[in-house]
């Protein structure tokens, strides 16, 4: 009788383990279907629209979404409006991401990058929190392409520097 | 030879390779809870019977350096011990997920907050779990004979006789267990399936993940790069949870484990609670933890080690299936699994050749410690006076606080200074650069990974040395690997003629370029 039961019990436990092993083997198979890859380059690291290509970009690109910003009407219902408003808030949260990404690939020296950096981190904190819009904090805005535009003539004044003294040697 | 057989074997061997070094600190664990800590201390150790319980067995998990199959002989002990079953759940979860070293290292993969937020999130699955598997099980251990108490040199030969048996008998054969959740991957899972499978805007990521996860054996270290590439890419956090949770605090090894002491019903049910919460916490954290200012690569290249290594149309030989085993291996990994190999030789030998020996050392003796040593601890020995008897929980406690001891000494050994870094980074970068320029793509692919890792390494370097890590230092590294990733990308595209159109020569030297301009820039910025 203890017999028969073990044997009752080892039958339902195996059944479990059956039934959990064929749902994982059905499971895995389907991901399993998925196609194989090599490299998806072509699809991959699209770089977006308003990647900004340097300093003086960045601040230009600010500028354009700031002025289309201020030129559409805030109260406005039409849907196309509204929809651009949106593209270019999310744009230029974007764009205060990335800023800071930008200026450290250039040849700024830490000092020099560290407050554009601090300043994009406190606009993205706003911005990302939604307690403020892009048009609110315009004097944030402003001050962040003073520094892109000075960063970039110093950059370029170093430049100069360099080549006169190479051309000197 | 079959790409799917040999795929799997591959990942399998891969498996045993990785989990060597945390299976042996595992052993030593179970060894010291069996023979120094004994029942009483082990108990205080995991919290007893109070409320501290859980979080105490979550915390001691995050000291301690093993991974989910190292946890294997460590529970099977617990569980001899008594150990209330919530306690023994909450240690077999966390301590795979976190220690010293990947905690570090995971510091540098985003921003701190969601590393914390990850390991916060896991005390909560393990206090959730806990309470509810402390209701529905009961903590009696399973009767396996009286455990001799030894003392001195013959305790010495307990631990090394009882490591060997726990590696060549049940917990070794968990392992088996564990790794074949690989094999499974590795054969069903076409070469680079996964690569897409996470997107961050995928609804369907958290869950996927979830389920892959389940089979999936991963090195507390593999998982923390693995995160690191997820975010890198802007893949789902959500899923990165759910690999953290279920690929390296479970894997199939365990989950056999729990099924057979505590009930397969019982398990199912817990199971399928661990299951629900983690997939529950990966959607709430799905979006509110994606990085600022990653623009999502639409894959990653985290996950095809679980994948089949081989392309289906591959002519697999003897010889391709070794390389494909020998490219991931390090000396560090050879060395672990010759030592591994030693103890199972030793197990094998003691359960056969010199059983009779063995189990008489391990067996209960007259001169054995009375209860807990505690009440003969202070009581000079013959010999002189620093050669006294202390108390078997107090040299257990020391053998654990110097396994941290030992573990937070090795970060600073795994993560060097940052002048040896450099010239480590030196050695790659010209390997990477060269390779590219004299078309050794291979070279320069093998290379790319070991550069992206030193830089990793030279963050954790400078920020536990200095007890600081200026953004701009992290901005640098940053910069490096995202370069590193579109020279790797940008090799992935040439053809198998290797011939380069003009577009790919001009990427190609402009990337060549920006990695040269970079490291100027970090090594100012590591030097100040």
């Amino acid at each position: 009788m203890m017999e028969c039961g073990r044997v009752n019990r080892c039958w339902r436990q195996s059944q479990i383990v059956c039934r959990w092993g064929v749902s994982l083997l059905v499971v895995v198979g389907l991901v399993g279907c998925g196609s194989e890859k090599q490299s998806l380059y072509e699809e991959e690291h699209a770089v977006p629209e308003h990647w900004p290509s340097g300093l003086i970009d960045a601040a230009n690109k600010l500028d354009e979404r700031l002025l289309s910003l201020q030129a559409t009407d805030l109260q406005s219902a039409d849907a196309s409006e509204s929809d651009n408003r949106e593209t270019h808030e999310s744009q230029l949260r974007d764009l205060v991401e990335w800023i800071p990404e930008v200026a450290a690939d250039t040849d700024l020296s830490e000092p020099q990058w560290l407050p554009i950096y601090e300043l994009c981190e406190l606009m993205r904190e706003h911005l990302s929190k939604g307690d403020v819009r892009a048009i609110d904090i315009e004097d944030d805005f402003a001050r962040l392409q003073t520094m892109l535009r000075e960063a970039e003539q110093k950059l370029a004044g170093a430049a100069a520097t360099n080549s006169n003294s190479g051309e000197s040697l | 030879m079959n790409v799917m057989i040999a795929g799997g074997f591959v990942r399998f061997v891969q498996g045993i390779a990785a989990a060597a070094p945390t299976l042996a600190v595992g052993l030593f664990v179970a060894a010291v809870l069996r023979y120094y800590l004994r029942e009483a201390g082990t108990k205080k150790l995991f919290g007893g019977e109070t409320l501290w319980s859980l979080p105490q067995s979550w915390l001691v998990g995050m000291l301690l350096p093993v991974c989910s199959v190292g946890v294997i002989p460590v529970i099977r002990e617990m569980r001899r011990l008594g150990i209330r079953p919530g306690a023994i759940t909450a240690f077999a979860l966390s301590a795979p997920l976190f220690n010293p070293l990947s905690l570090l290292y995971g510091l540098t993969l985003s921003r701190p907050y969601v590393i914390l937020g990850f390991a916060l999130g896991s005390l909560f699955v393990v206090t959730v779990l806990g309470l509810i598997w402390d209701r529905f099980t009961s903590p009696s251990a399973r009767s396996s004979g009286p455990v001799g108490r030894p003392i001195g040199i013959r305790r010495l030969g307990a631990t090394m006789v009882y490591m060997g048996r726990e590696l060549c008998g049940p917990s070794g054969m968990l392992a088996l267990v564990a790794f074949a959740g690989l094999w499974l991957l590795g054969s069903l899972l076409p070469h680079g399936a996964l690569q897409s499978a996470v997107e961050q805007d995928d609804p369907l990521a958290p869950l996927t993940m979830s389920v892959v996860a389940v089979p999936i054996y991963a090195t507390p270290m593999l998982t923390m790069s693995q995160l690191g590439m997820m975010f890198a890419h802007g893949n789902s956090p959500g899923a990165s949870f759910a690999l953290l949770l279920l690929g390296t605090g479970a894997n199939l090894g365990t989950l056999w484990w729990i099924g057979r002491n505590f009930g397969w019903r019982s398990t199912f049910i817990w199971f399928m609670v661990l299951f629900g919460v983690v997939v529950g916490v990966a959607y709430a954290i799905d979006k509110p933890l994606i990085p600022p200012g990653v623009e999502p690569a639409g894959h990653t290249h985290a996950f095809d080690v679980y994948t089949n290594p081989f392309l289906s149309g591959a002519a697999i030989s003897t010889e391709s299936v070794s390389v494909a085993i020998a490219k991931n291996l390090s000396i560090f990994d050879a060395v672990t699994v010759g030592l591994i190999g030693i103890v199972l030789v030793g197990g094998l030998l003691s359960r056969t050749l010199t059983s009779t020996q063995c189990d008489r050392l391990i067996a209960p003796h007259p001169s054995d410690d009375s209860i807990d040593g505690t009440e003969t601890a202070g009581q000079p020995m013959v010999g002189g006076k620093f050669d006294r008897r202390v108390s078997s929980r107090t040299v257990g406690l020391t053998c654990l606080v110097g396994l941290v001891a030992f573990s937070i000494v090795g970060c600073f050994a795994y993560y060097p200074g940052t002048s040896e870094v450099f010239e480590e980074m030196r050695h790659a970068r010209t390997e990477v650069l060269s390779g590219v320029t004299s078309r050794e793509y291979d070279r320069a692919l093998h290379w790319i990974p070991i550069l992206e890792e030193w830089s990793r390494k030279l963050e954790v370097g400078f920020a536990i040395r200095n007890f600081e890590l200026r953004p701009y230092q992290q901005m640098q590294a940053y910069l490096l690997r995202k370069k590193l990733e579109n020279l790797e990308h940008a090799i992935e595209a040439i053809g198998s003629d290797q011939e380069l159109t003009e577009i790919q020569r001009e990427h190609l030297d402009q990337l060549r370029k920006q990695i040269l301009d970079n490291s100027k820039r970090i090594a100012d910025a590591f030097a100040s």
